[in-house]
């Protein structure tokens, strides 16, 4: 065991020194080839075929140093598969060490008790479809093979990963025999056997025992099946890949469906990641970088390479290598994960992106992604990184003498390393297990027709129950039975609400990410805080809040926060501070984007707006009409145009895309103490709130969000403007007045005032009334579509079934006036440049009659 | 009506060509719009469903009846009729609602149809059908037929529904843009 452990902290430095090495550079050829025969010198002890392996490694090696040749780079790569082989052989010798002195099962170091779980839970219907896929094969679909390898491959990766090794090693022999097809159909007794041992295991160690010990007598057999020798074949396999490699140069085979598949996981699987390691590094930047999140680092890339390497992504891989050669480092301490390394790693993040999105783009049309963006220069910089903290040989020799002297202490007291029984020891193992909730990915599609289904399940109920037939029939049980189904769709009906709601985390997290870009970029200093973020959103509004988040962050580094010595002058700390929060506020969903930054120039606002013609010179605007300008088009403040903000598109955006989302912005500030931006939006874009309306014989639908208030117009008055126009005081208020069924040109609609009710909305940032025959009730409705072929209907937002099963109509109130001047024979000019000269024309009329009134008084 | 003697007499003598090399013989469903007879492709046709409650939608095309709930979900109804200039539909007791799917500037288009009533599914074979008849430029457009068929006596022009439909909509886009 002595000689174990002393191996140990070399065999890591080796493996570290092998993931480096390159065949054109004799440096690091050197370093592996004094590394291995350290490592096999301590094997000396130990004798056996490990020596015997090594010794032959060590002799290739040295023959690289030696003579640098044509054929180095193959010869380097068979001695990499050999040592990564070797320290796998360790590992498991070391493990099983461990196991004959307690029998228990411990997980290393690295990993962590959650992701180790989560691994155990996906594994039952991996092995499900592994049995599946071998049956298939015994029944000989021969296509099988391909699928089940990938399966067995997957299976490999992570077990190798989470140091399970017998695991690994039995995966990797069912992997060899896996590549002839006729001799794996010829095996399915010992496949199965092989399955049904993996259950165990993963039971076995889901409860912290080790995995009965036959796993060796499996592995021979399958070795045995193989068409080759286990160590001719990995030799063989280096070769393949090395020659695909230059193939593939040449001319790349296309990918089959299964493939395809296999890359559409990959890109959402590596999303994610990415999505964590932007969290992590941005953790680790304010100073929070312990050894479990370096680790979790470290995890994501090691996926994306194993993946990619599947796919042979060679740019990727290669990348994913570098950045995880450098956390390697960090890992084990001979790397600090200070802002250089940081920045660098931020950069190997974003590269990773732009490769990505190459990928997303290849694979809707089925081709093969060409060769993604050249990543030499980040690659070579993640490596020179590296290679300059590989302490020089003399200072490694004192770091490999040092290890087993730290080691020895707790060797004497115990035969458990430190760290594993530091974990084995951890409380709350158990209760991770318990609290850690099992997931079922299911495919998006499904859950949408679901959810389709579950929307006309509730029409009909509400049908049903509101019907007349029923309802005058005098039966309590029916009655009982009615008001049971109701309960019961409503709750399905929420369910089906909360399945397509995901947290905001996610887009959070993007903008923390982009704070700090941009804030490197404008040479700023701005902290990001996230609160809420577990505040859940339906999914399709989630990807839609981030782009007018974006440009309201864009805004707000640009623009709100000051340089660092400004701050200071005017008495607040050097980091300026983007506050991003989200919260539920009755059935809406809030997010505001809050800096502490100068806050808006309401002056400069005012000015330019006058400049630019948009309000009069006598207009008076309240703190927030004037805010609201800087949403319209092309409306920018900004002295300078900046590569991120200042040609005024950015805020028009914004409302734009929350309106789309029937949701409201708004906008405070403070000078000198910030500004925020306050979004208000549905919580899903399914149901609205609505006001439900009658004109004419039809119904119609006022979503409740537009709506500010309804009122008898008897109670105020009513004018007529020039013949035509027509206009109401609320109170201290003229607004304009349409007649709903006029702009409708519905033609058997009431339109005396007397019987009319008027419905005060909000259309474009501005109050008007709209004249109604009646006002039925307040209740949601699932929004639907209008279908296809009804040109023209742009004051319209949708429809929705109502409780009878008809179809009611939902208004768009921001495009109701535009019906107006249509109706006049005006032009369609309501869009973009439109509404400005029309609210400033509003603002005139009603001031116009204001003065008319007085004379009429 | 007119259309109906006028494109009887040019069939007959109408040349025989393979409508863009397409095969037309199939199973058609046919239905009445006054006195005349229409044939639909049956693979385009989703439903037969009796007449309901039709929501009139303000501002649109004319020959658009309105929106109907299709099992929760909403389809627009158009009066074929009025499409093809003729006096809207009389709502009868034969008056239903044939439900069309079809693929127009690459997305899938679900409708409604008004017809007065629907007679058969008809099996019409290669041989009993002719080019559209050709007006020689004189006003009436017959791009939205397919083929004429013969059955017996009778004559069913077999309808393209997506130019009758798809087109209606572009024609009123371009309206829009030129206004």
């Amino acid at each position: 065991m002595a000689a174990e452990n002393e191996i140990r902290p070399m065999m890591e430095r080796l493996a570290g020194l092998a993931m480096m090495a390159d065949a054109q550079d004799a440096d690091s050829l050197s370093l592996l080839s004094e590394a291995l025969s350290r490592v096999v010198s301590a094997l000396e002890g130990e004798g056996g075929p490990l020596l015997e392996r090594g010794r032959a490694l060590a002799e290739i090696v040295a023959g690289l140093t030696s003579e640098p040749g044509e054929s180095a780079a193959g010869r380097l790569d068979e001695a990499l598969a050999g040592i990564e082989e070797l320290q796998r052989a360790l590992e498991s010798a070391e493990a099983r060490g461990v196991a004959a002195k307690d029998g228990t099962f411990a997980l290393p170091s690295w990993v962590e008790e959650p992701v180790f779980r989560e691994f155990l839970a996906g594994t039952g219907a991996t092995l499900e479809e592994i049995e599946t896929d071998m049956l298939a094969l015994e029944q000989g679909d021969r296509d099988t093979a391909a699928s089940l390898r990938r399966k067995v491959h997957t299976l490999k990766g992570e077990s190798g990963v989470l140091g399970l090794s017998d695991v690994e090693r039995l995966c990797h022999a069912l992997e060899d025999l896996l590549a002839d097809e006729e001799t794996a159909a010829g095996s399915i007794d010992r496949m199965l056997a092989v399955k049904d041992w993996l259950q165990e295991a993963f039971a076995a160690y889901a409860e912290s025992r080790l995995p009965s010990a036959d796993v060796e007598a499996l592995i021979v057999g399958l070795r045995i099946a193989a068409p080759q020798t286990a160590s001719t074949r990995d030799e063989g396999a280096g070769k393949k890949t090395a020659t695909a490699v230059v193939e593939g140069a040449e001319e790349e085979p296309e990918w089959d469906e299964d493939t395809f598949q296999v890359a559409e996981e990959f890109l959402q699987e590596s999303d994610e990641g990415l999505v964590q390691v932007d969290d992590l590094l941005l953790e680790a930047e304010k100073g929070g970088a312990d050894a479990e999140k370096v680790n979790a680092l470290f995890r994501v890339f090691h996926t994306i390479k194993g993946v990619s390497g599947f796919l042979s992504l060679k740019e990727t891989t290669e990348l994913a290598h570098a950045s995880e050669t450098l956390l390697n480092l960090v890992r084990e301490r001979q790397l600090d994960l200070d802002r250089p390394v940081l920045d660098l790693l931020f950069e190997a993040t974003k590269e990773m992106r732009a490769m990505l999105e190459v990928l997303r783009e290849a694979i809707p049309a089925r081709r093969r992604p060409r060769t993604m963006a050249s990543v030499a220069g980040i690659v070579a910089r993640l490596r020179s990184v590296s290679a300059r903290s590989i302490p020089a040989p003399p200072a490694a020799v004192v770091a490999v003498q040092a290890a087993p002297a730290r080691v020895e202490p707790s060797v004497a007291a115990t035969p458990v390393q430190p760290a594993q029984k530091a974990q084995a020891d951890a409380p709350g193992q158990g209760q991770a297990k318990a609290k850690l909730k099992d997931v079922v990915k299911v495919d998006l599609e499904r859950v949408d027709s679901l959810v389709g289904l579950i929307g006309e399940l509730v029409i009909v109920e509400s049908m049903i129950a509101n019907s007349p037939d029923l309802l005058n029939l005098q039966s309590a049980n029916v009655r009982k039975h009615i008001s049971q189904m109701s309960k019961i769709t409503r709750d399905l009906q929420d369910i089906s609400m909360r399945m397509r709601m995901v947290p905001v985390r996610g887009v959070f997290q993007k903008m923390a990410r982009m704070v700090r870009d941009i804030s490197r970029t404008r040479g700023k200093e701005v902290r990001t805080v996230l609160q809420g973020e577990a505040t859940e959103m339906d999914r399709s509004m989630v990807e839609q809040i981030s782009d007018p988040l974006v440009h309201m962050i864009r805004n707000s580094v640009d623009h709100g926060i000051e340089e660092a010595g400004e701050r200071e002058a005017a008495g607040k700390p050097r980091d300026g501070i983007i506050a991003l929060s989200a919260y539920h506020q009755g059935g809406s969903v809030v997010i505001e984007v809050k800096d502490d930054g100068r806050g808006l120039d309401r002056e400069r606002i005012l000015a330019k707006a006058r400049e630019r013609g948009l309000v009069s010179e006598n207009d008076k605007l309240g703190d927030h009409e004037i805010y609201n300008l800087i949403f319209l088009p092309g409306f920018s403040t900004a002295r300078e145009v900046t590569e991120i903000s200042g040609r005024g598109v950015g805020m028009d955006v914004v409302r734009r895309n929350i309106e789309a989302m029937r949701g409201k912005v708004k906008i405070d500030s403070v000078p000198g103490a910030g500004t925020t931006f306050t979004m208000l939006l549905p919580l899903t874009l399914a149901i609205i709130d609505g006001m439900l309306i009658v004109c004419g014989d039809e119904r119609y639908i006022i979503p409740s969000l537009s709506v500010i208030e309804l009122i008898q117009p008897e109670q105020s008055a009513v004018y007529s403007l020039a013949g035509r126009g027509r206009v109401a005081r609320v109170r201290d208020e003229i607004l304009p007045v349409f007649s709903l069924s006029a702009l409708l040109e519905v033609e058997d609609a009431k339109d005396g005032l007397g019987q009319a009710l008027i419905v005060v909305v909000e259309s474009q940032g501005r109050k008007i009334g709209l004249i109604v025959d009646d006002v039925l009730a307040q209740q949601q409705v699932v929004i639907k579509g209008l279908g296809a072929g009804l040109p023209g209907t742009g004051y319209l937002s949708g429809s929705a079934i109502l409780s009878d099963g008809r179809v009611g109509l939902i208004l768009n109130p921001d495009e109701i006036p535009a019906l107006c001047g249509r109706a006049n024979g005006g032009s369609r000019g309501w869009g973009a440049h439109g509404d400005v000269p029309q609210a400033v024309a509003v603002r005139n009329s009603s001031e116009r009659t204001g003065s008319w009134q007085e004379e009429a008084r | 009506m007119t259309i109906v003697e006028t494109a009887t007499a040019k069939v007959g003598a109408g040349e025989r060509q393979a409508v863009e090399g397409r095969r037309l013989g199939g199973k058609y469903m046919t239905f009445k719009l006054a006195d005349e007879e229409y044939g639909l492709e049956i693979l385009k046709v989703r439903d037969v469903i009796g007449l309901m409650e039709i929501t009139r939608v303000p501002r649109t095309r004319d020959f658009v009846r309105g929106v109907i709930n299709l099992r929760g979900k909403v389809i627009p109804v158009v009066d074929l009729r009025v499409k093809f200039g003729m006096p809207p539909s009389a709502l009868g007791e034969q008056t239903v609602i044939i439900v069309v799917q079809f693929t127009w500037a690459d997305a899938a288009v679900t409708m409604g149809i008004l017809v007065d009533e629907v007679l058969e599914v008809l099996s019409i074979s290669d041989d009993h059908i002719e080019p559209p008849p050709n007006f020689g430029g004189g006003g009436l457009d017959t791009e939205f037929i397919l083929g004429v068929g013969k059955e017996g006596q009778r004559v069913i022009f077999l309808l393209d529904i997506g130019p009758v439909l798809g087109a209606a909509d572009v024609r009123t886009v371009s309206e829009t843009v030129r206004s």
